[in-house]
């Protein structure tokens, strides 16, 4: 766990690898290190020109501006930092979002029962009990990559990729739970729908979720999707009605 | 938005007056792009931005798009714009100006002149590296180009920033002026045209600038031929270590022709299969890219991100193109042939700060025959009299 390298992404971003696999533990460090590297940022001139602190499943990436900035001093800049942190992050937000899987919504639902060898309705069950957590935002703006789904319902992602997604789809691929921020192709089962903008240009924070966040899921019956996706279409939502709050 | 910007817009705001141009045509695909939006990768979104940043200066340039000087290390520096650009892909739209006449300048390579008609049908040609006016009810048709070309007005296209930038992530409508990539009755807002005539700086930028994008024979009746070979300076990985030796020798002695599959994204290069040390070895755990990474997936065909790219990926990255040439991706067309060279971090700093020496040393000559800088007023006599090329390398 205190092993890592130092990689550059041509003259414009290093990336620093704490692993090369996917799991819980690797995922906490990941975060730890991104957030001390963000905080050191107003702190340290090293790290004045970084413009963006990226996380992969096992990785950090910093990019900053070529022109402007002393890759070596950067460079020793996030090696001790990588060296001082540990591996507990600051939790991150936890949300509970609505979620519809009538199947006129969500074409692989069907699917997912036969293969977890459950009812709809015990499939659902187990998708309310999920903690699922953020381990990367990417792929499109608001993506996130939510690692927690369990065996029983893990599904290989499709041979064929559909052309196209509707907006807001929740899918499943392996172990991990996404959302569709954009209609766009994808290759994940398409397993329900949420009426949440995962992602706002308008907003303060355009995407919702965030690495080290944490996603429950809400199941909703069709009428009431319906309901809420007027209400989030006529921006009428704060987001903040999404946190789960402290019982 | 620099001092001499802010008082542009008081001056049209104390005249009441507005412009904006009309899409008649769209061309291929044209949108509005400025210097990016940076900061929001974590949110997975693109930097997206300009696919050649220094072509579309040039056009800021034209039209007296200039920021105030600043001092750099004792010098003073000229900075580059940051207004936004209309950027234009292999056609060219058509625009017709409104509400008062406007100041325009394209720079980059047109097949032919660019059409401007006026309200009684006449026309006349407009070639590129020169700024004009459009008077309300003229219409300009740009036409086809040898690949990337920029339309700049003066005082920047107006439309609202999105998350700090106007520039248009094509992919997901992010910052686009109207969605997407512009469409046919689309309007810019923009700034009435103040009196500076630049109409005779034609030359000696383009000639410079040609230079460095590595154009071949640019001449000044403006035949030319694009470059059908490409030298590309990239640095090794972070994933050289799942190549096979032999793919890796192939990547640097031949050339991988790039394909028709080509967006702001990215770029598809054609070419005999790389092949990874396995097959366990065809993906990667997804981690950050950057504009530039040139990835390889399990079919072994090459990928180079550009600047729409998504901010993750999990395929090897065999070299990533340097900062100082991902603008020569941006004019290489369908056919041609990239060979890319393999240099360090020091080479790499080097290539960049001899490009932006060449951009101080065009600026700064521009920025001395500009008196009042604040209306962006020209001293035409000065401006015949100065020697442009002095300053001005040719080297590429």
């Amino acid at each position: 766990m205190t092993q890592w390298r130092l990689r550059e992404q041509g003259d414009s971003a290093l990336t620093l690898e704490l692993g090369r696999s996917i799991d819980d533990a690797l995922v906490e460090r990941v975060h730890a290190v991104a957030q001390a590297i963000v905080k050191a940022i107003a702190q340290d001139s090293r790290l004045r020109e970084v413009s963006d602190v990226v996380c992969g499943f096992a990785t950090v990436s910093v990019h900053f501006d070529p022109l402007l900035t002393d890759v070596s001093s950067l460079s020793t800049a996030l090696h001790e930092l990588a060296c001082s942190t540990g591996s507990q992050p600051m939790q991150g937000r936890t949300w509970r979002l609505p979620l519809c899987m009538d199947e006129r919504l969500a074409p692989d639902v069907q699917h997912l029962c036969e293969h977890a060898g459950l009812s709809a309705f015990e499939v659902g069950e187990r998708l309310q009990a999920l903690r699922l957590r953020v381990c990367m935002i990417g792929f499109m703006p608001g993506f996130a990559y939510m690692s927690g789904v369990p065996q029983t319902l893990a599904m290989p992602r499709l041979a064929v990729p559909r052309k196209a997604v509707a907006a807001r789809s929740v899918a499943i691929a392996g172990s991990m739970c996404g959302v569709y921020p954009f209609e766009s192709p994808g290759g994940w089962n398409l397993i329900g729908r949420t009426p949440v903008l995962m992602f706002d240009p308008r907003r303060p924070q355009p995407s919702l979720l965030a690495a080290a966040d944490t996603v429950c899921w809400q199941l909703v019956g069709l009428e009431e999707y319906g309901l809420l996706e007027q209400r989030w279409a006529s921006g009428k939502v704060d987001c903040e009605e999404l946190l789960e709050t402290q019982v | 938005m620099g001092e001499r910007q802010s008082r542009l817009r008081r001056i049209a705001g104390d005249a009441g007056v507005k412009a904006w141009v009309q899409l008649i045509q769209t061309g291929l695909s044209s949108s509005v792009q400025d210097r990016g939006r940076k900061g929001h990768r974590s949110a997975g979104m693109a930097v997206s931005g300009y696919l050649d940043a220094r072509l579309a200066d040039c056009a800021n340039a034209l039209v007296g798009n200039l920021e105030p000087s600043v001092e750099l290390r004792g010098q003073s520096a000229a900075k580059a714009s940051s207004l936004a650009c209309l950027e234009m892909v292999a056609l060219g739209p058509s625009i017709m100006a409104r509400g008062a006449p406007v100041k325009l300048a394209i720079a980059g390579e047109l097949l032919r002149p660019a059409t401007l008609t006026d309200e009684r049908g006449q026309t006349r040609s407009v070639p590129a590296w020169q700024s004009f006016v459009l008077q309300p009810g003229q219409t300009l048709a740009v036409g086809a180009m040898e690949s990337v070309a920029y339309l700049a007005v003066q005082g920047g296209w107006d439309v609202a920033p999105v998350m700090g930038s106007r520039s248009t992530h094509v992919r997901s409508g992010v910052g686009a002026a109207h969605g997407y990539t512009l469409k046919a009755g689309d309007t810019l807002p923009c700034l009435p045209a103040q009196d500076l005539d630049l109409a005779k700086l034609a030359s000696p930028w383009r000639a410079c600038f040609a230079h460095a994008v590595g154009l071949a024979g640019a001449a000044a009746d403006g035949a030319k031929r694009h470059a059908s070979e490409w030298r590309v300076r990239v640095m090794p990985g972070p994933q050289e270590d799942h190549f096979d030796a032999a793919s890796l020798t192939r990547f640097y002695s031949e050339g991988f022709s790039v394909s028709a599959e080509r967006d702001r994204m990215g770029m598809r290069l054609g070419c005999e299969p790389l092949r990874h040390t396995s097959a366990s070895y065809a993906e990667i755990v997804s981690e950050a890219v950057v504009p530039g990474s040139i990835q390889v997936p399990a079919n072994g065909q090459p990928v180079v991100l550009l600047a729409d790219a998504q901010t993750v990926g999990g395929y090897p990255k065999i070299a990533t193109v340097i900062s100082a040439d991902l603008p020569l991706l941006a004019h290489a067309c369908t056919g041609a042939k990239l060979h890319f060279v393999r240099v360090d971090a020091q080479q790499a700093r080097a290539a960049l700060l001899e490009r932006e020496r060449q951009w101080q040393a065009w600026a700064l000559t521009l920025r001395e025959v500009v008196v009042n800088a604040d209306l962006g007023m020209i001293d035409t006599e000065r401006l015949y009299s100065a020697n442009l090329i002095s300053g001005m390398s040719a080297e590429p």
